[in-house]
């Protein structure tokens, strides 16, 4: 086998590769990449725990962080696949809190618990709309679920729809300056019932009801548009 | 005593921004060397240099000491032609310039002129390579980097670097070889024509 080693070029061609290229003006060359380095800020310097060497690199990359992937995943699947569920979610709002699934239930829960009791506090929550606010593919949908109620210190969403585990599956949101709630919740896009219900200070209900709308695909099936609050078990 | 690399980046990322010219400095003339063979336009070899440079300060802090700046830079330089190559690709191309074509020696013309029609002809070879080839002869030979350090900068197998080499190397030697043969042949022909015009 031939050896790519020794490979050579003859001496004439290899001068005229190594030969410096002629920079007319050089000065005022590294004085324009100097102006150009001076209006750039440098990137602060990376942890230790970035610093992996090259000869690490690939067994990052290819092994380490798809065997990392793969653990979550699993791990994931592993507690989707319980009947009971709790596992920590952050919201947009900035809000950490639990979600809960019970059988068909799902509740979620704001990090800090209520400072007052609702009893101590008169409560008058109203229900300002539950708007879809966006599709996903033809199968899942984003829903608003909003109310007004200035003075609770807490409100989580409760949910049930028919013959779905996990839903909603995704629950964001916050309070907004003006006293309003708004969360958001992952729904599926098929002929199901969704009933959710906003629970204020863990005591008072709002009922949201919201019946699954069936896609274009599916609109000669569609259930009529029956509302039928169904109150989460906490409150009943 | 030239402080080392090292030393430089040191004191670069504890705030001495001046200390950064000496590494431009050091590594400018290479660096455009490099990329004027890569990208054989002396242009857009000046504005990779510049943007390798900026770069290379924005992301000192990725660098670690156990490396070779040198190899470090490189990579950065290497990126930036394959960039601006492909985005050239997809622009005209412009007009060939004899880019490494430098100030005449007056003291010896002829080798001068020889030395600079070599020059033309290699840039005219190196054209006619694939890139990947081009920046492996020219990690190897014009900069003489190992082929360790050449699998660091490119991101390729030390094998299939060697690889690379050996076929742009036969490929250089035979376009030269070819280039040499049709112009020894075209000079006979032409002084052949004028000594028979000579003698009508």
């Amino acid at each position: 086998m031939r050896d790519h080693t020794t490979e050579a070029l003859p001496p004439d061609l290899l001068d005229a590769l190594r030969a410096p290229v002629s920079v007319p003006d050089r000065d005022r060359r590294l004085d324009d990449i100097m102006r150009a380095v001076r209006t750039t800020r440098p990137e602060p310097r990376r942890g230790l725990a970035w610093a992996w060497p090259p000869s690490l690199q690939r067994l990052r990359r290819g092994v380490l962080a798809p065997a990392a992937s793969a653990i979550v995943a699993f791990a994931f699947l592993l507690l989707a696949g319980t009947e009971s569920l709790s596992a920590v979610f952050t919201t947009h709002a900035g809000l950490v809190g639990r979600l809960e699934v019970l059988g068909d239930t799902l509740i979620a829960r704001a990090a800090n618990p209520p400072t007052t009791t609702a009893a101590t506090r008169p409560l008058a929550p109203t229900p300002l709309r539950d708007t879809v606010v966006a599709t996903l593919y033809d199968t899942l949908r984003i829903v608003r679920l909003a109310l007004r109620a200035p003075q609770a210190v807490q409100v989580v969403l409760a949910g049930a729809i028919d013959s779905i585990a996990a839903v909603p599956r995704v629950v964001t949101g916050g309070r907004t300056a003006d006293g309003r709630w708004e969360l958001r919740a992952l729904i599926p896009r098929e002929v199901a019932l969704s009933s959710l219900a906003l629970l204020v200070d863990g005591v008072r209900t709002v009922p949201l009801r919201f019946v699954g709308r069936t896609n274009e695909s599916r609109s000669h099936t569609q259930r009529p548009h029956t509302l039928r609050p169904r109150v989460a078990d906490s409150t009943r | 005593m030239a402080l080392s690399d090292a030393t430089l980046v040191r004191r670069v990322r504890d705030g001495d921004t001046e200390a950064f010219r000496l590494l431009v400095d050091r590594h400018h003339d290479d660096a455009l060397r490099y990329a004027t063979h890569l990208l054989g336009d002396a242009a857009d070899a000046e504005d990779a240099v510049q943007e390798t440079f900026v770069r290379a300060y924005r992301y000192l802090g990725r660098y670690r000491e156990q490396d070779r700046f040198r190899g470090w830079l490189w990579r950065i330089l290497i990126n930036r032609c394959r960039t601006l190559a492909s985005e050239r690709a997809r622009r005209p191309q412009p007009q060939e310039l004899d880019t490494l074509a430098q100030q005449p020696d007056p003291a010896s013309p002829d080798a001068d002129l020889d030395r600079r029609l070599l020059r033309a002809e290699l840039a005219s070879a190196l054209r006619t390579l694939p890139t990947e080839q081009r920046e492996a002869v020219l990690l190897h030979f014009a900069d003489g980097l190992s082929y360790p350090e050449m699998a660091v900068a490119t991101g390729a197998g030390v094998s299939a670097l060697k690889m690379r080499v050996h076929r742009a190397c036969e490929r250089l030697r035979d376009l030269l070889t070819t280039r040499r043969d049709s112009a020894t042949s075209s000079t006979v022909h032409s002084h052949k024509m004028s000594k028979d015009r000579d003698h009508a």
